[in-house]
């Protein structure tokens, strides 16, 4: 395992490993798993009071922002160690050039 | 003092850039026709440089750019899909946390260090950079918008509506819940490969009798009347897993998904004309929503599943509206053009100008680069390949007929490459459709494969109705439609069960007199060709006509299997090498195969470019 | 990946693609290039008559007059048209060319036009590609190969004999070339020179600091036969000259930045200098009046031809002598 992959584990078992327990105790839903059939599948937009083009500041005042406005996830200290994180992997990283033939690409 | 907005698709796939001046389109291209890398996900460094060169500026005289996804957005997603996996959650950590926060919420930094400028970056959502890319461009002042595809941020569908600069969604549909996920599960399991090997599963489908719809709607996708659905994700993988779909998924289709490159059997033909009647139903239903709450008369299209042109003919035939549009860059690549338009429009201001002539501005989707006949010229003498100059058109074009009129397999480049998947007539090879043996020739010869599916025809437009049975034009081969009755001939139908490797045989039968377009199921996937958007090529069909009696021609993509359409002539002549081609049209230069020397052997770009 | 921009030239070898429009990537983002019917980075046509009341001037060079790494409009040769009123420039610059064949661009394209002055411009490391036969480059596919020149020598009669003519068409690689010394070599230290610059060019830079390390030795005596064939050309060409000439060699960065001793170009090139006719003009000592920061960011992090601001820098000293000459 390289530096960068060990940088990942840690990661994940201190902070991860709990919040996903966590997570799993709960009764926090983030995909609709709603057993009743409702009418209508769709969520509604705003329509056409939305801002469609906007700038982004940094990646980390911006998901503090998203966290909060939806009560999610909302722990200073993981969010600090996210930026953390996403500073030294921005360092190591590299574009992939790969494109899987087995999962759409979606993230 | 002109706006110029550079937009920019990129880290998923088909990455791609696009430039607006004052709203018009100026250029477009995907990076993996200049990287020569199929689907390129990487940032499109050459094709930034290519839109630039194409408008001709400085990086700071760009008013903004634009990234057609927003990072955050798309970050809060994947991690938490991770977060509640119920398994395999570390692997998923460490395959995502590098590429989502080691690259793509760096899309800023990667921007201004390519541009080397502190030019304005912007962001907007996924879903309207697809709802964007279909309305502006399209003809219509107002008009529904449906996008989709298999996820953006959170958006899997959207229904909104344009009107002059301003578009808006009224609805979605999100993640984990998804048509173009539902698709690539059944392209995964029917052995094809996922993000490219869709198109292939719609080809299959014709073989097949759709004995699975009521299953699938019964166990895997909930549909409302009102075109809103719900996928049962116990049967998919895509969330936990690192494949489309599980173990359960394999036992309620009675076994493991197929193999890639294994015998195609009754089950894969039969899912995939089942999955094609659901995904028909779900685009009929959601597009009578949209025309429900929005009233409008008119419907543009984009996203991945807009490039189901059997599912766009059906909404065209079904009337529902009146007209149609459809990105011909329906996938991730139009984001680029549609981030664009949107800031251009949304953001700065600028009027939107419709056509006196009631025609789109993609103007044939010809936005990629030219070379001129001194860059072909200097490419040919600088390593000695013979060629002929022919300048005039007209004389041109008379040497192209004929030797297609012959049986003679040509590779056309000329003008400006296409932007998106299709090959229009820019970068395209060229056969005749009377000849049975077109198909066969084209696919062994030059494409090196075997295949079931047919080729696609490109038709005058304003001779169309008399070969196939659509009353629009198709200027970007989005639409499937009939071939005419009178043309068709009658095939004993095949008994056997198991058609097997019989595919092979069965899509050479000769169904029409046009049998190198036909589909099994008398279908043809059409390009009308107008003078409008491209008069040579035009003119050669109609050139083809009077020495033929027929106005169309086979038209299938300028490249070698698994290989991106050719964008340069060096592209263009080391495929033509590479294959047996018989002729070479290099703007005005045109090669005989014969004349050349043979390329030494090396046969390694056969594993480059592996069949896809 | 990119554009071809060269064709094939049977006298010079090649010039630019004519009527070419292009964006060519590069380490500071990217520049652009537009070239004239005739195949060179010039907004102007060569046409033979000028303006009654323009006064023309022709540049002639390698990459560095040409532009390498700059849009056309931030070269010196454009910067100084905009600043020199009522003249127009001609910028006969072309990228990868020794002294031998920018003298050929002039017979071939130049000899029959009316002008007022004429500017040769080589960057001082050209004196070394008249004596190669080979020059490399990058083909626009990614290959590294050598292709063919044309070269003079001087004969037994002490006459410039002009050879490889016309040019073979065909470029070659390093294992088919005939014999090792047909390229530059780059003097002994070429595996150093490769490693240093595969370091990066801070390390390249302290090393070249430290070592003072001279990077041309043509120049250090009149008897140096790179120098007497140099010399030779330039003197043929001037012959051929109906106005005033100005020879301004553009240094190196080694000399701009004093990371070396400047070893006897400037006595050289003295011995062409024949006010007012010839006009050796030392671009260097202007160069050097500027600070270290600021001469570092006359080229580019890894690329060694100026930038916008190193252009700019030729452009102010060279204006002051062509504005007495205008």
């Amino acid at each position: 395992m390289n530096l960068t992959d060990e940088i990942k584990k840690i990661f994940f078992n201190n902070h991860l490993k709990d919040l996903i327990e966590e997570i799993k105790n709960s009764n926090i839903e983030y995909f609709d798993q709603n057993t009743e059939v409702p009418e209508s599948y769709y969520i509604s937009r705003c329509g056409n009071k939305e801002v469609k083009v906007f700038v982004l500041d940094d990646f980390s005042s911006q998901l503090r922002v998203y966290w909060e406005d939806n009560n999610e996830l909302n722990n200073e200290k993981f969010i600090e160690s996210i930026i953390k994180l996403s500073k030294e992997l921005f360092e190591s990283e590299k574009e992939s050039e790969e494109i899987s033939e087995f999962i759409y690409q979606m993230f | 003092m002109s706006i110029y907005v550079l937009g920019v698709s990129a880290f998923y796939h088909d990455s791609a850039a696009a430039i607006v001046k004052d709203g018009e389109i100026i250029a477009a291209a995907q990076e993996e026709r200049f990287s020569r890398k199929k689907h390129d996900p990487r940032f499109p460094i050459n094709a930034i440089n290519y839109c630039l060169e194409e408008a001709y500026i400085e990086p700071d005289k760009l008013e903004a750019v634009v990234f057609y996804d927003n990072p955050i957005l798309t970050f809060d997603r994947v991690f938490k899909t991770l977060l509640t996996a119920k398994s395999n959650q570390l692997e998923q950590w460490m395959r995502i946390s590098g590429s989502m926060l080691g690259v793509k919420i760096h899309v800023e930094r990667y921007i201004k260090k390519v541009l080397n400028c502190d030019v304005k970056v912007l962001f907007t959502e996924h879903h309207f950079s697809h709802a964007a890319s279909a309305f502006y461009p399209s003809p219509f002042d107002e008009s529904a918008i449906v996008t989709l595809d298999g996820v953006g941020e959170w958006a899997t569908t959207t229904i909104g509506e344009g009107n002059g600069e301003n578009i808006s969604i009224h609805k979605e549909i999100h993640f984990p819940h998804s048509l173009g996920l539902l698709y690539s599960a059944f392209t995964y399991y029917c052995g094809f490969k996922v993000n490219s090997g869709e198109y292939k599963l719609m080809g299959l489908a014709p073989y097949g009798e759709p004995i699975y719809v009521d299953s699938i709607k019964k166990k895997l996708i909930d549909i409302r009347s009102d075109g809103s659905f719900r996928l049962n994700t116990e049967y998919f993988g895509y969330i936990e897993d690192n494949v489309m779909t599980n173990e359960k998924f394999s036992d309620f289709f009675g076994g493991k998904p197929r193999k890639p490159e294994t015998e195609i059997t009754t089950r894969e033909m039969n899912l995939a004309a089942s999955i094609q009647k659901v995904i028909e139903e779900s685009v009929l239903k959601i597009a009578g929503h949209a025309k429900a709450i929005t009233g409008k008369g008119n419907i543009v299209l984009a996203g991945g599943i807009a490039l189901n042109c059997v599912a766009n003919g059906k909404l065209l035939e079904s009337g529902i509206f009146n007209k149609m549009w459809i990105q011909p860059a329906a996938g991730d690549a139009g984001g680029a053009l549609g981030a664009a338009l949107l800031a251009s429009y949304d953001k700065f201001g600028i009027k939107r100008i419709l056509r006196e002539d009631g025609r789109d501005m993609q103007r044939g989707s010809y936005l990629g680069p030219n070379y001129s006949n001194n860059e072909v010229q200097s490419y040919l003498e600088k390593n000695e390949y013979p060629y002929h100059n022919i300048e005039d058109l007209h004389d041109r074009i008379t040497i192209i007929a004929e030797a297609i009129s012959n049986g003679k397999i040509v590779g056309y480049f000329s003008g400006r490459m296409e932007y998106g998947p299709r090959a229009l007539g820019g970068r395209s090879i060229l056969g005749d459709p009377r000849n049975p043996k077109t198909q066969s020739r084209m696919n062994l010869k030059i494409k090196y494969r075997e295949s079931f599916r047919p080729f696609a025809p490109s038709v005058m437009y304003d001779k169309v109705n008399d070969y196939f049975d659509i009353e629009v034009e198709s200027p970007y081969m989005m639409f499937v439609a009939p071939v005419r009755k009178r043309r068709r001939r009658k095939i004993a139908k095949n008994e056997s069960s198991n058609l097997g490797n019989e595919l092979y045989r069965i899509i050479n039968q000769r169904r029409s007199d046009i049998p190198a377009v036909t589909h099994v199921d008398c279908s043809a996937r059409i390009q009308t060709i107008n003078p409008n958007d491209k008069k040579d090529y035009y003119e050669l069909i109609s050139k083809f006509e009077q020495l033929t009696g027929y106005g169309v021609l086979v038209n299938t993509s300028f490249n070698v299997r698994g290989e991106p359409i050719v964008c340069s002539p060096h592209d263009a002549y080391i495929c033509f090498m590479r294959t047996e081609m018989d002729i070479l049209v290099l703007e005005n230069c045109i090669l005989y195969k014969e004349d050349q020397t043979e390329l030494d052997k090396d046969n390694s770009w056969k594993d480059e470019y592996e069949l896809d | 990946m990119s554009r071809q921009l060269f064709k094939y030239h049977p006298l010079i070898g090649y010039t630019f693609i004519p009527n070419l429009k292009a964006r060519v990537n590069h380490e500071d983002g990217g520049y652009l290039i537009q070239t004239n019917s005739d195949g060179f980075r010039c907004k102007h046509e060569f046409m033979k008559e000028k303006k009654k009341n323009i006064f023309r001037i022709l540049f002639f060079g390698d990459s560095f007059t040409a532009g390498d790494g700059v849009s056309n409009e931030f070269r010196f040769t454009d910067l100084l048209e905009s600043d020199l009123e009522g003249t127009e420039i001609f910028n006969f610059g072309l990228s990868g060319t020794g002294i031998d064949q920018q003298y050929l661009i002039f017979q071939e394209f130049a000899n029959d036009l009316d002008y007022d002055l004429v500017v040769i411009s080589p960057m001082l490391e050209n004196i070394r590609r008249n004596v190669v036969r080979f020059r490399p480059h990058v083909s626009h596919t990614g290959r590294n190969l050598f292709m063919q020149k044309p070269y003079f020598e001087i004969n037994n009669f002490g006459e410039l004999e002009l050879n490889n003519v016309p040019v073979p068409k065909k470029s070659i690689t390093l294992e088919e070339l005939p014999k090792k010394d047909m390229i530059d070599l780059y003097g002994n230290h070429n595996l150093l020179r490769r490693f240093l610059n595969k370091l990066g060019s801070k390390q390249k830079d302290i090393v070249q600091k430290v070592s003072k390390h001279e990077p041309i030795t043509s120049y250090e005596s009149s008897d140096n036969p790179d120098w007497n064939l140099m010399k030779a050309i330039l003197k043929m060409w001037i012959s051929n000259i109906s106005s005033e000439i100005i020879i301004c060699p553009l240094p190196i960065y080694h000399y701009v930045e004093e990371l070396s001793l400047p070893n006897g170009y400037i006595d050289r090139f003295n011995e062409l200098n024949s006010p007012p006719t010839v006009i050796f003009h030392n671009i260097l000592t202007d160069l050097l009046k500027y600070s270290p920061n600021e001469k570092r960011l006359f080229r580019f992090k890894n690329d060694a031809h100026p930038t916008k601001r190193g252009h700019k820098a030729y452009a102010k000293s060279l204006n002051k002598l062509i504005e007495t000459l205008v």
